[in-house]
């Protein structure tokens, strides 16, 4: 998975109904919740078989800090 | 961890008791202002829908004195042969004594019986069985073992963190001492670490109540809080690799396990564990937390005598229990149950406060 499907991914898994890029802040999306971080981690240990750190994940404050967390993983 | 394989212990019953009181997420407006879509968005991610609720004059004990007396009448047992009561849970009677004196004397157990309360929620069921093989492998015969909670006393109807979530049930278990009976495998692990993500901070000695804790209705804010992030992330962890600890301990082969009876913390993290353990999802009972919530220590119990009634009491299953949760705190056990008297569900209490 590349970083542009794993953005997508995100959008459809924890159920984001806005336009988001990479800039987005976390605290300006409508359903970003405990729920949207349940479904994050699950999305990052199917997709990578990687669970990032979760204080560095519950840390995140913008959709591109989540991103980097896979970086070493796309293809 | 603690892997112990304790032999000589046979559980001849379980039942349980939940309240008449029952709560849908899609009639409740107090959660999330009412909105629709955000209670429809957690009940398809969650998998919780109804839950059962104590009224004001029920507690935790009453539901287990229920459930305790169902199993004695139908197994037609002698009270004064039992020596040993566990009453696990988070949600006591009082802060002195401990509930289970409070039981012992309403159920007119012998002066000849020891009790103990143990402070466990999620993970409770198997740590009583284990507490309880413990005891009978020191000369007692003869455990009630009473495991319950509930948690929708601490969860004011305002906090929709929390309040979707817990449902209350009591449920009771006899074990005997019965020479040769095989092994029950158990491997119990705790971490302290993340103590506070599942946590009720008020009404403790280190934040005694004050005045200002209590809501115009009189009713006390506990202000518990669940890091559900956190959770998830633990169980993702923990679960699976400790469900095949217990089953390499035990020398047994997961094909050979009946039902994998996972405490119901929610649909997600159990369609999670059982992916991760790559077992038939039809193996995995996951129905009980949609019907009645999460029910802590007894959702364990509660799932059996609601989803495997039949199948114990008609046929012996091998079923791998796995409690998780408050602590943090994950603990697993292979069991056999070979036609015990189950009770399925009983009800209790009011319907409407």
């Amino acid at each position: 998975m590349n970083k542009e499907e794993f953005l997508k991914e995100i959008i459809r898994q924890t159920e984001i109904e806005q336009e988001i890029d990479e800039n987005t802040k976390l605290e300006d999306i409508e359903n970003w919740d405990s729920l949207a971080a349940i479904k994050l981690i699950s999305l990052f240990n199917n997709a990578f078989k990687f669970r990032p750190d979760i204080n560095e994940l519950l840390a995140c404050e913008s959709i591109k800090e989540i991103l980097d967390l896979a970086k070493d993983y796309y293809s | 961890m603690v892997k112990s394989a304790i032999k000589n212990i046979l559980i001849k019953g379980i039942s349980t008791v939940i309240p008449t009181k029952e709560l849908s997420l899609l009639d409740d407006k107090n959660l999330y202002n009412g909105d629709e879509k955000k209670i429809n968005r957690v009940i398809n991610s969650s998998g919780f829908l109804k839950r059962r609720i104590t009224d004001e004059k029920t507690t935790t004990a009453d539901l287990c004195e229920k459930a305790a007396i169902d199993l004695i009448e139908k197994l037609n047992i002698d009270k004064s042969t039992i020596d040993g009561l566990i009453f696990v849970s988070y949600t006591p009677d009082y802060l002195m004594p401990a509930t289970s004196y409070v039981l012992h004397e309403k159920l007119g157990l012998s002066k000849n019986c020891m009790v103990m309360d143990m402070p466990q929620a999620c993970s409770g069921y198997v740590l009583g069985l284990w507490q309880a093989g413990m005891m009978l492998n020191s000369g007692c015969k003869k455990i009630l073992l009473l495991v319950g909670d509930s948690f929708s006393k601490f969860s004011d109807m305002f906090n929709n963190n929390t309040a979707p979530v817990f449902g209350d049930a009591g449920s009771a278990t006899i074990l005997e001492y019965k020479d040769g009976e095989p092994p029950i495998y158990f491997n119990i692990n705790s971490d302290g670490k993340s103590y506070d993500s599942l946590i009720c901070y008020n009404g403790g000695f280190r934040n005694p109540p004050k005045k200002e804790e209590f809501y115009e209705d009189g009713t006390y804010k506990y202000n518990s809080k669940m890091d559900g992030a956190r959770i998830f992330d633990f169980t993702l962890a923990e679960i699976a690799p400790s469900i095949e600890e217990v089953l390499d301990f035990a020398k047994i082969n997961k094909d050979n396990i009946d039902y994998f009876v996972l405490h119901q913390a929610n649909k997600f993290i159990l369609e999670n564990i059982a992916s991760a353990l790559n077992i038939d999802k039809t193996k995995v009972p996951m129905e009980t937390l949609s019907k009645y919530g999460n029910q802590c220590g007894a959702s364990i119990p509660c799932t059996i005598s609601d989803m495997l009634h039949k199948e114990v009491t008609t046929d012996k299953n091998k079923l791998l229990l796995c409690g998780f949760g408050v602590g943090l705190s994950w603990a697993s056990a292979i069991v056999d149950l070979n036609k015990i008297y189950c009770s399925g569900i009983i009800e209790y209490g009011e319907k409407d406060e």
